[in-house]
């Protein structure tokens, strides 16, 4: 049961790469929308702060952001579906037993703790 | 019997009391407005010099004419007491600009005198192209101006110009200008010159130098009005859309199973 715990763990991905570059047409649609609703004035400056907005906020997001869960089931869980099955080993045939053995008493093995019969008695001269 | 009487006659006295402050308190704006409308306003004088619709290029405004009599009434009328560094025009040049929307509505008017003091606000009295109140262009309008360097005397002679924002040259022009020619006037059609409508305040510099002249420098805002959503508009918007998908479906953080 241990080993199957660890195999259905999730790892946590981030992607700040990623974020950053779909942050840039964020930030530049962002400047340039800005600007064209004359919320900001044209100038270098404020093209670079936004457009730098934009990607600071993609890197944030991909690094920070609510996580996507995990796609299929987990390898555990994948593990036990029977995929290849061996063929069964062999059993090695067991050894023949003694005949005396065999003729004992097969059904009680036990060994016997009761005392020897007496043994026969001679009638004296016949 | 004594407080039975009393309370309803207070309440009227009350009620009295507060009717005739809310009168008095209704009846002082009108007074004031009243008192205003009386005094005439300084500036009707300038906004009735302005034309009051889009001239064509046929009919240009008669700019020395016009310009005597703005130096005139703006000296008389206007008061721009507080020059900051919003904007500035120095050096021997001057004129005036006149912006129309695009229904040939006046939409600003702008009055430098040739000094060293910035432009003034034709319509507001105010200082012109500041960043409080930057000079308003419509995308789709047009501008008519007229200017001088200077406004006696010989012009720029093999003079050059420069037009800036953010240190980015916009424009670039010069003329050996052999006739001395000093003022100049014209319309600016934007309608026709813009490759597309777009709104934007930028802070333009403007720097005119020649061979026999001191230079005359320009700096101010000015404001172009033009349609939010127009192709520069709905771009940034695509852009922007585009961008938040990117974040929202490919770089989302992510689990996954352990090996």
């Amino acid at each position: 049961m241990e080993g199957v715990t660890q195999m259905s763990e999730s790892d946590r991905k981030i992607h700040p790469i990623a974020g950053g570059l779909w942050g840039l047409p964020l930030g530049i649609g962002l400047a340039v929308f800005a600007i064209n609703a004359r919320w900001v004035s044209l100038s270098i400056v404020s093209l670079v702060v936004l457009i730098l907005v934009g990607v600071v906020f993609g890197i944030i997001w991909s690094s920070f952001g609510p996580a996507k869960k995990p796609k299929g089931a987990p390898p555990a869980a994948a593990e036990a579906e029977p995929t290849f099955v061996p063929e069964p080993e062999p059993v090695p045939e067991p050894e023949p037993a003694p005949v005396a053995a065999e003729t004992a008493d097969p059904v009680d093995s036990s060994p016997n703790l009761d005392p020897p019969p007496p043994p026969p008695t001679d009638p004296g001269g016949v | 019997m004594k407080s039975t009487k009393g309370k309803p006659m207070r309440r009227r006295y009350r009620a009295l009391i507060v009717l005739l402050a809310l009168g008095a308190a209704a009846a002082l704006p009108v007074s004031v407005g009243l008192a205003a409308a009386q005094e005439p306003d300084p500036l009707d004088e300038i906004r009735a010099l302005i034309p009051p619709g889009a001239p064509g290029e046929d009919d240009l405004v008669p700019g020395d004419g016009l310009y005597g009599q703005l130096a005139e009434a703006v000296g008389l009328s206007t008061d721009v007491a507080d020059f900051g560094s919003g904007s500035q025009l120095t050096g021997p040049c001057g004129g005036f600009a006149f912006s129309y929307d695009n229904d040939g509505e006046i939409l600003d008017a702008a009055f430098d005198a040739g000094d060293d003091n910035p432009p003034v606000d034709l319509l507001s009295g105010e200082q012109a192209f500041t960043s409080s109140n930057p000079f308003k262009v419509d995308s789709s309008g047009v501008v008519a101006y007229f200017g001088f360097m200077p406004l006696e005397g010989d012009g720029p002679e093999d003079h050059s110009w420069e037009i800036k924002t953010s240190g980015i040259s916009l424009d670039t022009g010069g003329d050996p200008n052999n006739n001395f020619k000093n003022r100049n006037r014209g319309i600016v059609d934007l309608e026709n010159d813009l490759p597309f409508k777009f709104s934007a305040k930028v802070k333009v510099e403007g720097l005119l130098t020649s061979q026999n002249l001191a230079p005359c420098f320009g700096q101010g805002h000015v404001e172009m009005i033009g349609p939010l959503f127009g192709p520069v508009g709905v771009a940034a918007t695509a852009l922007m859309l585009g961008g938040f998908m990117g974040l929202l479906f490919n770089s989302r953080p992510a689990y996954t199973w352990k090996a």
